[in-house]
C-alpha cells in the first residue's frame, strides 16, 4: 500500500515537472531558474535559442556570470550590484529595460528582463530570470532618433533665416509707410516663426536626452542666482497675464548644470503662469533636506485631475490642447524638464488637487549622493531598475 | 558708434540678414565672406575691426579659421566672435580651445545683434 502510494506520488511529481517544463518551453521569452546561490538549475528552450548555449552548458553556471559578462572583462553589472543577487539576498523583484546580455558568440544583446524570487516556506529557494531580445526595437528607436535629428537640423537653417528676416522687418525695416495690417501680419509671422523654432529646439533636446547625449555640466550653482534667473525668463509672460511671481530662495547651492536647471525651472514656471488665473501668484522656492535640494513651483491654477497626473510628463501631452496651442505651448516642456532632472539623477513629481492648484517639485541629490525612492508620489522616474 | 566688421557664414541668407541688421539698424559697415578660406583673404586685405565667424561651415570651419587667423601676424590682433547654435557636448572643448573673444548664440536676434556684438567684444559694458 505504502509502496504504491509513493510510486503514485513520484509519478505525479514527474508528470507535474514535465508539464511545467513543457509550459515554460512554449514561452517565447527566455526563462532561467537558479538555486539559492545563483547557480542555474533550469533554462527553457527560448533562453537557449536567445543565448546560443545549450541547457546542459548553462546548467550549474553562475547566472550573473553566464548572462551579464562576456568572459573577457566586459559586464553589464558588477557582480555585487547584479539585480539577481539582490533578488536572492532580499527577495526583491526588478525590471530592467534595454540591458545587455551576452550569449555564446560574445556579442552583447539588448534585453528587457526581470528577476523575481522563488520562495519555499519563506526561504528564498532561488530566482527566476525572464528576458526578451529587444534588438529590433532598439534598432527602430535609433532609426527614429536619427531621423528626428536630421530633420530637425535641416529645419533649423531655413528657420533661422525666416526668423531673422521677419525680425528685421519688425525692427523697423518695414518702413514708415507700412499700414497697421502689414505690421500685424509681420508680427504674426514672426511670433509663429519663433514658436516653430522653439518646437524644433525642444524636439532636438528630447532626442538628445533620449540618446543620453543631453550635455550637462556640474557646478555648485548658487540657489538665489538660479531661482532669480529662472524667474526673470518668465517675468514678462507673468506680468502680461497679471500673475505675480514670488521667489523664496535660501542661501546655499545645488549641484548641477545651471543652464539646464534654469531651463527645467523655466518650463515649470511657464506652465504655472499659463494656468494661473489673473491676480494669482506663482511661488518658486528652494529648500535643503538631508538628501539634497528640493525646488518647488506652486500655482493657484485649476489643478490636475488625479487620473491625469501620471501623464503630464509624457511628450506632446497637454491637459487641454486647444487652449495651450492657442498660447504657444509645445507640449514638450514637462518631458524636457523630466529629462533634465533625470540627467541630474534627480526626481520631478507633482502634487495637485483639482481646484486648489498644483505643486511641481524637483528633488536634486547633493554632490555624490543619491535620493531614495519616494513611495507614492507621481514621480517622473521610469520603472526600470527599481524594485 | 560705427564699426567695420567681417561676417562669415556659408548660408547666403544668414549673411544677408546679419549685414542688414548691422548696416541698416546700427549703421555699421559690413564685409562678408562665404567660407573660412575667403574669410582669411578678406581679413588680411581689409583688416576689419572684428570677425563674426560661423562655427559649422564646409571646408575650413569656424574654429580652424580662428586658429589660422591667430597664427598669422597680419590677422592675429583682430578679435573673433564665434557664432553657433546650442553648444553640443563634444563641441564645448573645441570652442574653449579656440583663440576667440566670445561666442554668440545662433539664431541671433537681428534687432539686438549690434548691441550683442558690442557687449561680447567689450566695446561697451
Amino acid at each position: 500500500m505504502r509502496a504504491r502510494d509513493s510510486q503514485r506520488v513520484a509519478r505525479e511529481l514527474d508528470h507535474l515537472q514535465r508539464r511545467t517544463e513543457m509550459v515554460l518551453g512554449g514561452v517565447a521569452e527566455g526563462v532561467i531558474g537558479t538555486d539559492s546561490t545563483g547557480r542555474i538549475t533550469f533554462a527553457n528552450a527560448a533562453s537557449t535559442e536567445l543565448l546560443g548555449w545549450s541547457a546542459q552548458e548553462l546548467q550549474g553556471r553562475d547566472a550573473h556570470t553566464a548572462l551579464h559578462t562576456d568572459g573577457g572583462g566586459d559586464e553589464s553589472h558588477l557582480a555585487r550590484d547584479c539585480p539577481i543577487r539582490d533578488t536572492l539576498d532580499h527577495s526583491r523583484r526588478h525590471r530592467l529595460l534595454r540591458d545587455d546580455f551576452w550569449g555564446r558568440n560574445g556579442l552583447p544583446v539588448p534585453m528587457d528582463w526581470s528577476t523575481g524570487a522563488v520562495c519555499d516556506d519563506r526561504e528564498i529557494a532561488g530566482a527566476v530570470v525572464v528576458f526578451e531580445d529587444v534588438t529590433r526595437r532598439v534598432a527602430l528607436e535609433r532609426v527614429k532618433d536619427d531621423f528626428i535629428s536630421v530633420v530637425s537640423h535641416e529645419l533649423r537653417t531655413p528657420l533661422t533665416a525666416l526668423r531673422g528676416s521677419l525680425g528685421l522687418l519688425q525692427a523697423g525695416l518695414l518702413g514708415e509707410d507700412a499700414g497697421p495690417d502689414a505690421r500685424r501680419l509681420v508680427d504674426m509671422a514672426h511670433s509663429n516663426a519663433l514658436r516653430l523654432g522653439r518646437l524644433v529646439d525642444d524636439i532636438l533636446d528630447l532626442e538628445r536626452a533620449g540618446r543620453g547625449a543631453m550635455p550637462t555640466s556640474r557646478d555648485e550653482v548658487a540657489l538665489p542666482r538660479l531661482l532669480a534667473g529662472a524667474a526673470a525668463v518668465v517675468q514678462g509672460a507673468a506680468s502680461a497675464a497679471g500673475v505675480s511671481l514670488q521667489v523664496d530662495a535660501p542661501q546655499g547651492t545645488v549641484w548641477g548644470d545651471e543652464h539646464r536647471l534654469t531651463q527645467a525651472l523655466t518650463n515649470l514656471l511657464g506652465n504655472a503662469v499659463h494656468f494661473s488665473p489673473p491676480g494669482g501668484t506663482v511661488r518658486l522656492a528652494a529648500e535643503g533636506d538631508r538628501f539634497g535640494v528640493r525646488l518647488t513651483v506652486t500655482d493657484e491654477g485649476p489643478g490636475i485631475r488625479e487620473e491625469l497626473q501620471g501623464r503630464v510628463f509624457e511628450r506632446f501631452w497637454q491637459v487641454d490642447s486647444s487652449d495651450s496651442r492657442a498660447r504657444g505651448g509645445t507640449g514638450l516642456g514637462l518631458a524636457i524638464t523630466k529629462s533634465i532632472v533625470e540627467a541630474h539623477e534627480g526626481w520631478v513629481y507633482l502634487d495637485s488637487t483639482p481646484g486648489a492648484g498644483s505643486t511641481f517639485t524637483i528633488a536634486l541629490p547633493r554632490r555624490g549622493s543619491q535620493i531614495p525612492v519616494d513611495g507614492d508620489r507621481r514621480a517622473s522616474r521610469p520603472a526600470e531598475g527599481e524594485s | 558708434m560705427t564699426h567695420r566688421v567681417l561676417v562669415v557664414d556659408d548660408e547666403p541668407d544668414i549673411r544677408e540678414i546679419a549685414r542688414l541688421a548691422l548696416e541698416r539698424l546700427a549703421g555699421w559697415t559690413v564685409l562678408t565672406a562665404a567660407s573660412g578660406e575667403e574669410a582669411l583673404e578678406v581679413a588680411t586685405r581689409e583688416r576689419p575691426e572684428a570677425v563674426l565667424l560661423d562655427v559649422m561651415m564646409p571646408g575650413l570651419d569656424g574654429p580652424s579659421t580662428a586658429q589660422r587667423m591667430a597664427a598669422d601676424p597680419a590677422t592675429r590682433d583682430i578679435p573673433i566672435l564665434l557664432v553657433t547654435a546650442k553648444v553640443r557636448a563634444g563641441e564645448r572643448q573645441v570652442l574653449e580651445e579656440s583663440p576667440v573673444v566670445g561666442v554668440l548664440a545662433k539664431p541671433f536676434d537681428p534687432a539686438t545683434l549690434a548691441a550683442d556684438v558690442e557687449r561680447a567684444l567689450g566695446w561697451r559694458s
